[in-house]
């Protein structure tokens, strides 16, 4: 009778299984970046001269960023207060990451794009959202487009799924997954690398709901980031603990370095950042051990060598006699090679094809802008509904049996 | 081996061929292009050991016909040293001029003297903006500068995009040097509007555009001693830009533009080299102490030496580098001069270990002289560093300062001090934020030094424009003329307003700023400006809120709420009963009991089918 009772059980989970998966992957799965420009949001939310280490940790991640090859005209720098000309600053016109001054983040050629009073939650979303009035400069735009990566670093004081802005205003991280979601729709990224360094960071990027987006917090909910050490001569902590060992990492990769993002995860322990370090791979396409570093924090962009390129003028010219000059140009169209290399990519078989016709529809959906996450969120909570419901009724007909009969025997 | 002596001789051929293919023009510097660039340093002492600085750079563009616009099919452009920033700006905004002023720092007026290049390339400590635009109205002339402000804003990371209407004058006798500029429209006019955003925080970030827009870019001459590092920690800094259309009077009606951009700094010169060995400023030991011999002197006590009066002084000490060199592509070479006190001082340039010295203490760096690379240094050297070359006294000393406390009212104090034998002429500008509600009424000269003092002999033009909320600032400009050897006094009354919530900065409690006045001397006869100074910035407090009231409203009173309510829900609805009449009850009526009922229900009625 038990096995009875459970059958139907088990057959109605069969047949909701297929629908319950989260994930749907349109295209094959994608190995390399196929970006073509880098773009850096570092934002510093913090206001005060005691909140001098969230500039410095901004500051570390621009220099790191400019240092791989990110054009200022690339990255957008938002620094909530001055601490460089500060009149507290023991050392004007500099910033120190590190009590032993080491490296001047400020240096001789910093470009700050917003300052001061003008790093608002509104501004943030109207630069990720590029809503502004026509006459904002072009230097303070993002101007990204469907093949820009974009690295977003914030930094400030934060809580359980919200981040302050100024000690005025927060930004909750429902109008981040918002604003996301327009970029999307809108075409404005290609895959999006979210770090944040606040308390309780993991919250922020909890509700995103846009893919290709990666995401790394500093801490969970209900823990605290920590600060790495003080100044004693600038007499405040110069930088956090998280960007400490991020910078720990980064400082060891060059242009043509080949580690991955897994890599820089796994450099993050408890013992080192003494907060549990949260990472977000569901929205994102790729797997962190494939997506490199210089995929984010440099301008590295992948060349396809034309192989059939002449070596001179007067090679072509020769070899346009020889085979013709149709002929010549096409062998080397490099178009067609580029359509070629791209078909390499997505070997289709018969199975594929299939799955593609059977996709189409998803693609079409995704397209026209319907949330496909939330879709996926109805089928899931369907499923676990159904399968409630039943439990119920199952406790119902076979629970408290002897209970049932006494009171029977009773009356 | 015949074969391979062939290819012997081929290779040789082939090697020679491609040995001659190297007669490619060779890129050298033609003696006979010059381009317009004109870069001076002015090294000039001053009392107390301190030291100006000027560095003064001067460009201009190629002729452009102002008639043809830029978007026709023959229109180019053509830029050889002039930024390409600027003239695409100027054209969209038709802006005939414009002046960006970045200052910083205390100028002592009562030590130092006038300010370099007689006040008119100094700002008010913080940003500074004024420009002369072509617009059919006013409105359109706002919607430019509005345009102009914002670009300058991305240009120079700088928040000039907080102009707005509520921060700009139409300033009507001031700023008068910018009235001379060509009209490219008849039907049209100028405008001269002008804002200013008090103690703004100057940094790095607004140097390394402006070192960027000059066509060396701190790689060569004078601009490779531009340091964010130095210039900042200076007690007065100024970093100035000023952008005009000159056209030629004669028939071809073409016009250019001028770019005069300057960076000076007033630096205390021990503090800034000792800033090089010790990068804070701690307290020496025991044994570096001067101490001075003719007063008790032993392990305990010391009275400390003046700062030294001897100095041997090298600009590559200063700023931690030589020059580069001069640079290589102007049509004058670059120059620096020091003004200094010939008895006492002495000014050398040395170059690849050769001091020169002119007897007019101008050098020209010309680059036949640095052959090695190594850079120019210049060497000022004195005997006795209080004998500087004389000050130009200030015509009218001014100081601004705010009067009363309290929260809803407070007064304006600036005081004017004529050192001189001849009565002053000045226009006094001052702009002042909407919140601040001026009693004209109340205003008020007083007078320590001379009696008998009426208002309409300081004040002889008066020109008030009230301010709107939120739409204007109040722009007071009065010509005065201050009596010789007077100490004037004039104070008005002002009430603070309340903001609405969201118009205060998240650190309201720091206060907010006001403008400086801008001062204008005038020459007593031909009424043209000779000197311009501002006084300094006032902080004026105003009541702010307590920010976290609605949060501690709403708390409040959702508990309270939520207490009563509770209460008088429970009072109403429940009834309280013992241990075993309750068990009673939950037998009979409880969760449990009907889940058993429907139980049965199902159970009996298989039960009665199978039977």
């Amino acid at each position: 009778m038990l096995i009875a009772m459970r059958l139907p059980l088990l057959l109605l989970y069969l047949l909701v299984l297929p629908f319950s998966g989260a994930n749907n992957t349109d295209e094959a799965h994608e190995t390399i970046a196929t970006n073509t420009n880098n773009w850096a949001v570092l934002v510093s939310t913090s206001r005060f001269w005691f909140n001098y280490r969230h500039m410095a940790n901004v500051l570390s991640m621009y220099r790191t960023v400019k240092r791989l090859g990110i054009p200022d005209s690339q990255i957008i720098l938002m620094l909530s207060d001055d601490v460089a000309c500060n009149s507290r600053n023991l050392f004007p016109g500099s910033v120190f990451n590190n009590k032993d001054h080491a490296i001047d983040l400020y240096g001789d050629s910093v470009e700050v794009d917003y300052r001061g009073y003008e790093v608002t939650v509104e501004n943030f979303i109207r630069l990720l959202t590029d809503r502004w009035t026509e006459d904002h400069p072009k230097s303070k735009r993002l101007l990204t487009d469907e093949n820009s990566n974009i690295f977003i670093y914030m930094t400030g004081h934060g809580g359980d799924d919200f981040l302050k802005f100024q000690d005025a205003e927060e930004i909750a991280s429902e109008d981040i997954a918002d604003a996301f979601q327009q970029m999307y729709e809108k075409k404005r990224y290609k895959e999006i690398f979210f770090m944040v360094d606040t308390c309780q960071a993991n919250t922020m990027y909890s509700k995103f709901y846009s893919p290709n987006i990666l995401a790394v917090g500093s801490s969970e909910m209900d823990e605290s980031s920590y600060s790495h050490h003080s100044d004693v001569e600038i007499g405040v902590a110069v930088i956090d603990r998280f960007t400490y060992y991020c910078l720990d990492f980064l400082e060891n990769i060059d242009k043509n370095s080949t580690l991955t993002l897994q890599d820089l995860f796994d450099s993050f322990t408890f013992e080192r950042i003494h907060s549990h370090v949260g990472v977000r791979t569901d929205l994102f396409q790729r797997d962190p051990s494939e997506v490199l570093i210089t995929d984010f924090f440099a301008n590295v962009q992948n060349v396809i060598p034309d192989d059939s390129k002449p070596l001179s003028l007067s090679h072509y010219h020769h070899y346009k006699d020889y085979i013709g000059t149709a002929q010549y140009e096409q062998n080397n169209n490099v178009l067609d090679l580029a359509l070629e290399k791209n078909h390499e990519n997505f070997s289709s078989s018969k199975f594929d094809r299939l799955t593609k016709r059977f996709k189409s529809t998803n693609e079409l959906n995704v397209d026209i802008g319907s949330n496909e996450y939330s879709l996926a969120f109805s089928k899931q909570s369907v499923t676990l509904g159904l399968m409630f419901v039943v439990m119920i009724v199952l406790f119902i007909l076979s629970g408290n049996t002897t209970k049932a009969n006494y009171n029977l025997y009773n009356n | 081996m015949i074969g391979s002596l062939a290819y012997c001789i081929l290779g040789t051929l082939l090697v020679g061929a491609v040995a001659q293919d190297t007669t490619v023009p060779q890129i050298g510097v033609d003696d006979s292009l010059w381009y317009p660039y004109d870069e001076t340093l002015l090294l000039k002492p001053l009392p107390n050991n301190d030291l100006l600085l000027s560095f003064t750079f001067q460009l201009q563009s190629e002729p452009f016909d102002p008639a043809v616009s830029s978007h026709s099919f023959d229109a180019y452009e053509y830029y050889t040293t002039f930024p390409r920033a600027i003239p695409p700006l100027l054209d969209s905004t038709a802006t005939r001029q414009f002046h960006l002023r970045f200052t910083r720092g205390f100028w002592d007026a009562l030590s130092w003297g006038q300010l370099p290049h007689g006040g008119k390339q100094a700002g008010a400590s913080g940003v500074e903006l004024w420009s002369l635009v072509q617009a059919a109205d006013q409105e359109q002339a706002f919607q430019n500068w509005k345009k102009l402000a914002n670009s300058l804003s991305g240009l120079f990371c700088s928040s000039l995009n907080f102009v707005d209407k509520s921060r700009t004058t139409f300033p009507r006798r001031s700023y008068a040097s910018a009235s001379a500029s060509p009209l490219f429209n008849d039907t049209e006019n100028l405008y001269l509007m002008r804002a200013s955003l008090p103690n703004e925080p100057i940094c790095t970030e607004n140097l390394t555009p402006f070192i960027k827009l000059l066509p060396t870019r701190g790689h060569s001459g004078l601009t490779s001693l531009l340091d964010g590092h130095k210039l900042f920690d200076s007690l007065w800094n100024s970093i100035s830009l000023d952008i005009t259309t000159v056209c030629t009077e004669n028939g071809d009606s073409l016009c250019h533009y001028e770019m005069e951009a300057h960076v000076d700094m007033a630096t205390h010169v021990p503090s800034a080299l000792a800033r090089n060995e010790r990068p804070i400023p701690k307290p020496l030991d025991g044994n570096s102490l001067r101490c001075d011999m003719d007063k008790p002197f032993d392990s305990y006590q010391c009275f400390p030496l003046p700062d030294p009066s001897e100095t041997h002084l090298k600009l590559s000490q200063l700023f931690s580098k030589p020059i580069k060199n001069g640079n290589l592509f102007a049509n004058r070479p670059t120059k620096i001069c020091a003004d200094v006190d010939r008895s006492t001082w002495t000014a050398h340039l040395s170059v690849d270990d050769t001091i020169y010295s002119t007897h007019d203490n101008c050098f020209e760096l010309s680059n036949d002289q640095n052959e090695s690379g190594s850079g120019y240094d210049f060497i000022l050297e004195s005997s006795d560093t209080t004998q500087v070359s004389p000050v130009d006294p200030v015509p009218i000393h001014v100081g601004r300062s705010l009067t009363g406390n309290g929260q809803d009212r407070g007064g304006i104090r600036t005081a004017f001090h004529n050192d001189n034998d001849t009565p002053v002429k000045l226009i006094y500008f001052e702009s002042l934020p909407w919140f601040v509600r001026v009693y004209l009424s109340s205003l008020q000269i007083t007078s320590t030094t001379s009696s008998h003092l009426h208002e309409d002999d300081i004040i002889t033009d008066k020109y008030y424009l009230q301010a709107a909320d939120r739409q204007r600032p109040a722009h007071l400009e009065f010509t005065m003329l201050i009596p010789a050897h007077s100490d004037i006094v004039m104070t008005y009354q002002f009430d603070k307003a309340l903001l609405q919530f969201a118009e205060y900065p998240p650190d309201a409690n720091h206060g907010f700023e006001i403008d400086a006045a801008v001062i204008t001397v005038l020459s007593p006869e031909s009424e043209e400006p000779v000197y311009e100074t501002r006084t300094s910035t006032l902080l004026l407090s105003l009541s702010t809120p307590d920010f976290s009231m609605p949060y501690n409203v709403i708390i409040l009173t959702s508990t309270i709420m939520g207490l009563i309510f509770g209460m008088l829900y429970n009072l109403m609805v429940k009834r309280i009963v013992t241990v075993d009449e309750a068990d009673k009850i939950m037998l009979n009526s409880g969760l449990k009991y009907k889940l058993l009922k429907l139980k049965e229900k199902l159970l009996k009625t298989k039960q009665t089918k199978i039977d």
